[in-house]
């Protein structure tokens, strides 16, 4: 009853501006048709508001470069990975901390935590790196951690930024192993972004570390593109308004939720938890909750979920909630529940489904199954644009084009690198860039 | 001779070496062993530290989690909070104290894929509860609760969780330890460098593969291992293992080496020496014997010149006395003169040489008249090169008196005009001439006969040395004429050379010496 009471007074709020973070949580389906059961999205955005101080009052960032020096990165790839951490602590101010370890058979630390105010010798060090032996990428993350730790606290953004040309061979490799990692690392607030050089890397063990702590994932075909990987990152890094944020999706009676499309999170009975590590300003993260719901009748509207979020305002540095409260109808009238789709949260749902089916393709081919991966892929295009033009979703449409082209390229030496591709477009997805600049190929 | 003086050197010599290198080799291995230990003991150490620091962060995660879970847990979500905001938690399980499993839930539809995924990964622990149980033993008990570690094994290695036991309640709530965010800390206690120079050292798990490296970033497949350390409970199937390159134990290697080349250096110049002392001796001591050898073949030799002219004397005084003919006893007379001459002059020789020998040649000059001294004793041949057919030319221009030794310049002339008559008759000339610059006197006898080697032009004035005995045949002679003629000059304060003759046929002998005119004495001669 109490329960109801609260649901209620929520319904007639709108969507409540809390302080950093303006979240929008809505139904990809305002109704549904009676006498049946249905399904729909439920999507919570949120977006961070742009910074009213200026830019030099932003949160203190917190980065370790984790960098791999082993045999193979030797000539021209370590020349451009000096010359791409050089400009990036170039942007950095002396209220941030940087740190910069290096691995190849062991794990060195070249720069230990520091205040970026003397940054020549911070150069100097990354200038005298020389690249030889094994990679021991897991070692690599760990020290960088332990370097964030001497000045981790919740006001800071606390990055650790890893690139790798190869495939680890010291410590544990495994994408699962690396996955635990940076999901251990979330937990503290610190996110791992990856970048991947070349062909040699694995592409998995990057993009688990990377979706487990909600960083990013790059990949970088020539040691040339590292400058250019390394600015977007460290723009990112920059611009983090909010952090250790924590969705809770109450699904109401009736509602089953049924899967989280793209986003990790626990779905235990009626309720749904999705942690996420930061939000940048001017930008939307979301997560999509696929829910079932139970047949209704033709003119109600029955609560479909409450949703809270918390997270620490860099801004104001303090901690802050938001929720929304959401509801269902139900009607009896096919076009009306077309009419009243909302096309961005479809259009998000599609794009994840999208993905997740990719990357079952992707699995496929893997498996050796190539017409079977080529099949799925064709499919999944088909879906894509029929949905792009559906909901007027641009970056859908590409991409359905990018799945028809990914069918083409499944065998021979180019699929390594078509490989890499693929998972830099799945992870970019599912950090919402399909609603934001479509593939990847366009945004650079 | 040369046997024994091989074997009395070279024998303790290489016996000395023998035992040298033995004590030398011994030393080094000692020594390469003391370091070896040394440096096991050092890596020892080192991975004991290492291990401490790894039990005392587990001492310290101990206590951190008993308070973690001191809290009550009223209801799942409070259990579902534990590891989304403990780093090194994964799961959280409560067991009834009758060992029903409270949390997660019995039921599927209640748990989360992650708590799913636990209970299979953990199977074993459910499906016999005996074996977690025993861990109660291992158990330490704070505060009447007791609590500890359980580790089993699943498909990436070794698991952990820790549990403890609520006296209050008989309950046991368990943590899964997250396996990578528990390597990860470990990690952060392990040093960057090792001490020992170039060493490695590796952490091990239980499969034997290698979770990290630090020290040296070699491949430590070519080297040595120092030792194994394994890590203590929970983590004993964990291990740390030091490794070094063989170069680490250079030190010993270096002092060998520097060790060995002083000890060969040394014995090599000691040996050097003592071999080259002994060959001088033996030089020395076989000249001595040469000399000696010499002496007696001189001795032999001029016993033997003296005999001929001797029994050549004895025999045509003899024939003398039987001879009727006045011209015939005459001729025999000549020849009994000719060799009194030249026994004379060979007793002159010797006698000369002998106080040579003595030092006690001396020279005594007077003023006389050198070219007279020389035609007389140039007449004194006259019979014995008209036999040999020798043409003689003489240019004689010394210019008058002078200050000289006679006795010198007559056996001077003498033993060059003797040679000539000896080894040069084949060229059937001889010229002796005279000639004077300043108050140096030069004697030249030249031939036309068969000359000498450079070789044998350097020895023939060593007293006892004959060119060869071949050329010579049927020369007398004893090998000390060109000696005395040598020392004769040397007392003068001149010089005598030896040189092909003109046209490149015979010798040319000059003798220069000092020999002014009596007016114009110079001071301090």
């Amino acid at each position: 009853m109490k329960y109801v009471v609260c649901l209620t007074g929520l319904i007639l709020t709108s969507p409540v501006i809390a302080d950093s973070v303006k979240v929008d949580a809505e139904s990809g389906h305002a109704a549904l048709l009676a006498g049946e059961k249905g399904t729909t999205f439920i999507k919570v955005g949120l977006t961070g508001k742009k910074w009213e101080r200026p830019q030099t009052d932003r949160a203190p960032v917190n980065v370790a470069l984790v960098l791999d020096k082993s045999g193979s990165m030797s000539g021209e790839k370590i020349r451009q990975a000096k010359i791409a951490a050089r400009q990036a602590i170039e942007r950095l101010t002396s209220d941030d901390i940087v740190s910069v370890v290096v691995y190849d058979t062991t794990v060195k630390v070249v720069v230990p935590a520091t205040k970026a105010t003397d940054k020549a010798t911070i150069l100097q060090q990354i200038d005298s790196i020389q690249a030889r032996g094994n990679t021991a990428l897991f070692g690599g993350v760990a020290k960088g951690a332990e370097e964030l730790r001497k000045f981790i606290n919740r006001e800071r953004v606390n990055r650790i930024i890893l690139l790798s040309d190869g495939l680890a061979n010291v410590g544990p490799k495994s994408p699962a192993a690396l996955g635990d990692l940076g999901k251990s690392l979330a937990k503290e607030n610190i996110s791992v972004s990856t970048i991947g050089l070349g062909g040699g890397y694995n592409e998995d063990l990057m993009y688990e570390l990377a979706n487990k702590s909600d960083g990013s994932h790059h990949f970088a075909e020539t040691p040339q593109e590292l400058a250019g990987v390394f600015d977007r990152e460290f723009g990112d890094v920059l611009t983090v308004i909010a952090q250790k944020i924590r969705i809770r999706i109450l699904c109401a009676e009736g509602v089953r939720p049924v899967r989280l499309l793209g986003r990790e999170g626990d779905i235990a009975g009626q309720e749904v938890f999705i942690p996420l590590t930061q939000i940048y300003s001017e930008d939307e993260q979301y997560v999509i909750l696929e829910a079932e719901v139970a047949p209704g009748l033709a003119g109600d509207r029955r609560g479909l979920a409450d949703v809270s979020v918390t997270y620490f305002d860099l801004e104001s540095q303090k901690e802050a909630t938001a929720g929304e409260a959401l509801t269902i109808a139900f009607t009896n009238s096919e076009p009306e529940v077309q009419e009243l789709a909302n096309a961005e949260v479809m259009a998000a749902g599609i794009s994840q489904i999208a993905t997740l089916n990719n990357r079952f393709a992707m699995k496929l081919r893997d498996e050796g199954k190539i017409n079977e991966a080529k099949v799925v892929l064709n499919d999944n295009s088909m879906f894509c644009v029929t949905a792009g033009n559906l909901w007027g979703d641009q970056g859908l449409i590409e991409y359905g084009a990018q799945n028809e082209a990914d069918a083409e390229n499944l065998e021979g030496p180019v699929w390594m690198i078509r490989r890499k591709s693929m998972v830099e477009q799945q992870q970019y997805n599912i950090r919402g860039g399909l609603q934001k600049t479509g593939t990847i190929q366009k945004s650079r | 001779m040369t046997i024994l003086f091989v074997l009395l050197v070279g024998g303790p010599l290489i016996t000395a070496i023998w035992f040298g290198l033995r004590m030398v080799d011994s030393q080094a291995r000692e020594e390469r062993q003391k370091q070896q230990q040394q440096i096991e003991s050092i890596a020892s150490a080192e991975m004991e530290n290492t291990r401490n620091r790894i039990n005392d962060r587990f001492a310290n995660l101990q206590r951190e989690l008993t308070i973690l879970t001191e809290t009550t847990l009223a209801d799942e979500s409070a259990a579902r909070e534990i590891p989304r905001n403990h780093p090194l938690v994964r799961q959280v399980f409560i067991l009834e104290n009758d060992g029903r499993l409270l949390f997660p839930s019995g039921d599927p539809s209640r748990r989360t894929a992650a708590e799913t995924e636990f209970l299979d990964r953990s199977a074993e622990i459910w499906s016999s509860q005996k074996q977690f149980y025993r861990s109660y033993d291992e158990g330490t008990r704070v505060a009447g609760n007791r609590m500890g570690w359980h580790t089993w094994y699943w498909s990436e290695g070794l698991q952990l969780l820790f549990w403890k036991l609520s006296a209050k309640n008989g309950r046991v709530i368990g943590l899964d330890i997250d396996r990578s965010a528990l390597l990860a800390t470990l990690l952060q206690l392990v040093p960057e460098n090792t001490t020992i120079p170039e060493g490695a050292v590796q952490l091990i798990n239980t499969g034997g593969t290698v979770f990290h490296q630090w020290g040296s970033n070699e491949d430590v497949t070519e080297q040595q291992l120092l030792g194994t350390v394994d890590l203590r409970p929970p983590l004993t199937s964990w291990k740390l293992m030091s490794f070094a390159p063989a170069s680490a134990f250079g030190v010993g290697e270096d002092l060998k080496q520097t060790a060995q080349l002083g000890f060969y250096s040394t014995l090599g110049i000691g040996g050097l020496l003592t071999i080259l002392a002994a060959l001088w001796f033996y030089r020395e001591s076989s000249k001595g014997m040469r000399e000696a050898e010499k002496r007696v073949s001189f001795v032999n030799h001029v016993s033997h010149e003296f005999r001929t002219p001797l029994t050549n004397i004895l025999l045509y005084t003899d024939l003398a006395q039987a001879e009727e003919d006045a011209g015939k006893l005459k001729d025999h007379l000549s020849v009994v003169e000719d060799e009194g001459r030249r026994l004379h002059r060979l007793v002159d020789n010797v006698l000369s040489f002998a106080r040579s020998e003595r030092g006690a040649l001396i020279v005594r000059k007077h003023p006389i008249d050198i070219d007279n001294a020389i035609s007389e004793e140039v007449d004194a041949f006259r019979q014995a090169f008209e036999e040999k057919e020798i043409e003689v030319e003489l240019q004689l221009q010394s210019g008058g008196t002078a200050l000289a030794d006679a006795e010198a310049i007559r056996e001077i002339t003498g033993n060059l005009l003797g040679n000539v008559e000896k080894y040069g008759a084949s060229g059937r000339w001889v010229r002796v001439s005279t000639d004077r610059d300043g108050s140096k006197v030069t004697i030249s006898v030249e031939d036309k006969g068969p000359g000498l080697t450079k070789k044998q032009a350097r020895r023939i004035f060593k007293p006892f040395y004959r060119a060869h005995d071949n050329v010579t045949e049927g020369a007398a002679g004893a090998g000390i004429g060109l000696s005395i003629v040598q020392r004769w000059v040397r007392l003068h304060g001149g010089t005598v050379r030896c040189r092909p003759g003109s046209e490149g046929r015979g010798i040319r002998f000059d003798v220069s010496i000092e020999a002014p005119h009596p007016s114009t004495r110079t001071r301090g001669k």
